[in-house]
């Protein structure tokens, strides 16, 4: 090789080098990595409203042996990721104890998951991947048909069996805690018999967020608003960290309303106070309002007041420190579901009065952002875990 | 019209378990006050209201009064409070729960489980979502709700409530 040729490769080196440090940098020249798109759409059987689904990769740990895993309902009430294993064509090993498989019971307020902890290496938009993530693998015939634990089978509500029933692949859980195991049965299993046990912190299923490298504190769900009557599909973004990139920050209009040691804070309504949550995992507003009209029929108990009405309450945070109103509307289910339309942001029934779900239609419009419990949110007053949101 | 919310208001059962039906097991729904107490014991409850984490100032942390039923707490062993409403005849004509982990519904509802569970399970998605659900069941409503870390849930027999009683009072 001539002198002059390793001249002239030396300077491309460098050059392809600087090329790609440039490209990695962060503020970088890139675009932003922390970014998945949430999109709002009828899900997998096409049935449903109001919910917002992402997609990661997932691979069989420590391989390149990976997919795409699409239809994940993104929650902002739960924590971790859970698959329904017609969903995957990876294989994820079982989490092991001794000769035994983990398995875990999660309670959510429509259906109970059961099912087995495996492992798998994921990656959320182009952040790092995190390697060996604890997931549960949803399946209500695990270890065999008829050996679930009587305390997984007391709740009366069916188990998570396929992603047609429940009209997603999985959960993407991106609440307020990173580890699961203080709401959940952890239990070890034969291949007949299931008993009791305690996880370890670090094998518990996690929210994946807070094991990003950077990204952890929290999330940013941001959404557009659509019409009255709502729209066919919304593509908004699930964004990772909070204040830890440009597209992240906090506004400073915003007020963080902390929640308490049940991850809540308080929603007052009509004078009555109750605990309120945001959840994007559900599909309207539910509250009880004694005063508007619910559909008639097999619509019940949804809302179906005559034409849009507006609504107002007032959340508290746990700590006292912040307060303010919200308004919202409420229109005629009948009407809405009378669309071939998938995403609404007024769209509300009476559960009853034990609590106030702030459900989806809460967040289209809106950027709101959950911070994670136990991490640190630099640049303002209260530590999470926090919701901050533009009030109206 | 995509979504299918009558899906999860199937009717079970109708007319197998006529009024006052329910066997004398330690069932609480429709039961004398007295189940409580059995209740209580099959679930190795506590009495009163002593949940893991307390809501000061909250109303639904507090049993609701009325002159129209009485309302007997009782807190489990994972710290759920469990409210069951009894009528000025005796009878529990309603429970409601919250905590990180539900209770035992299947003996709260005694002989009314096996109803609200078979109509619970459509096989379609809850038209609600992840975190709400609200079945009725041919002689028993049952709504539950909540996120991961906060269960809520409330049965009732609608027609057994009380004269004057309003759903909002069952909390």
């Amino acid at each position: 090789m001539k002198p002059r040729t390793v001249l002239v490769l030396a300077i491309v080196v460098t050059l392809l080098a600087t090329l790609t440090m440039l490209a990695f940098a962060k503020p970088g020249f890139a675009a932003a990595d922390n970014v998945m798109n949430a999109n709002v759409n009828g899900g997998v059987t096409n049935q449903n409203v109001d919910q917002p689904f992402g997609a990661i990769k997932i691979c069989t740990p420590g391989t390149q042996q990976c997919q795409i895993l699409s239809g994940l309902l993104i929650d902002t009430a739960s924590f971790g990721l859970r698959i329904f294993p017609q969903a995957l064509t990876v294989h994820l090993p079982g989490q092991m104890s001794g000769p035994d498989l983990v398995s875990e019971c999660a309670f959510f307020g429509s259906f109970t998951a059961w099912g087995r902890v495996a492992t798998a290496d994921v990656t959320m938009g182009n952040e790092p991947t995190i390697q060996s993530l604890p997931v549960q693998i949803m399946n209500p015939n695990f270890p065999a048909a008829g050996h679930r634990p009587g305390r997984c089978n007391q709740t009366g509500l069916p188990f998570a069996r396929n992603p047609q029933q429940l009209n997603f692949n999985g959960i993407l859980g991106i609440g307020m805690l990173q580890y699961d195991g203080v709401d959940t049965l952890y239990y070890t299993c034969t291949t007949t018999h299931c008993t009791a046990t305690t996880q370890p912190l670090d094998l518990q299923v996690q929210n994946p967020v807070a094991l990003l490298p950077v990204d952890n504190n929290g999330v940013l769900l941001k959404f557009p608003l659509p019409p009255a009557n709502g729209a066919l599909s919304l593509t908004g973004q699930l964004i990772f960290g909070i204040n830890t990139e440009p597209n992240n920050q906090i506004p400073s209009s915003f007020k963080e309303y902390t929640a308490d040691a049940n991850l809540q804070f308080t929603t007052a309504f009509q004078g009555r106070r109750q605990p309120g949550f945001l959840d994007s995992g559900s599909n309207g507003y539910f509250y009880d309002n004694p005063y508007l009209p619910l559909c008639p029929g097999s619509l019940s108990p949804w809302y179906c007041p005559a034409g849009l009405t507006g609504q107002s309450a007032t959340n508290i945070g746990s700590d006292r420190i912040n307060r303010g109103a919200v308004n919202f509307a409420i229109a005629d289910a009948n009407v809405l579901f009378a669309t071939p339309n998938a995403a609404f942001y007024d769209l509300g029934a009476n559960l009853g009065p034990g609590m106030f779900d702030w459900g989806l239609p809460f967040f289209l419009g809106r950027r709101v952002f959950v911070g994670i419990d136990g991490k640190t949110v630099s640049g303002v007053n209260e530590p999470p875990p926090f919701w901050a949101f533009n009030a109206n | 019209m995509k979504i299918l919310p009558f899906l999860n208001v199937v009717l079970v059962g109708g007319g197998l378990l006529l009024a006052g039906a329910p066997s004398a097991a330690r069932a609480t729904l429709g039961e004398p006050a007295a189940s409580v107490a059995a209740d209580a014991a099959q679930m190795n409850a506590t009495a009163g209201a002593n949940p893991e984490h307390p809501m000061p100032g909250l109303s639904a942390q507090n049993a609701p009064t009325s002159a129209n039923f009485t309302v007997e707490q009782i807190t489990t062993p994972d710290g759920t409070v469990v409210s069951e409403y009894v009528d000025q005849g005796g009878t529990v004509f309603a429970v409601t729960w919250h905590g990180a982990i539900p209770p035992d519904v299947r003996t709260l509802l005694g002989t009314y489980f096996k109803q609200y569970s078979d109509a619970a399970d459509t096989g379609a998605p809850s038209p609600f979502g992840l975190h709400a659900s609200s079945v009725h069941a041919s002689d028993v409503t049952v709504q539950t709700g909540g996120h991961m870390g906060f269960m809520w849930g409330r049965a009732y027999l609608p027609a057994r409530m009380p004269a004057g009683v309003g759903l909002s009072e069952i909390k």
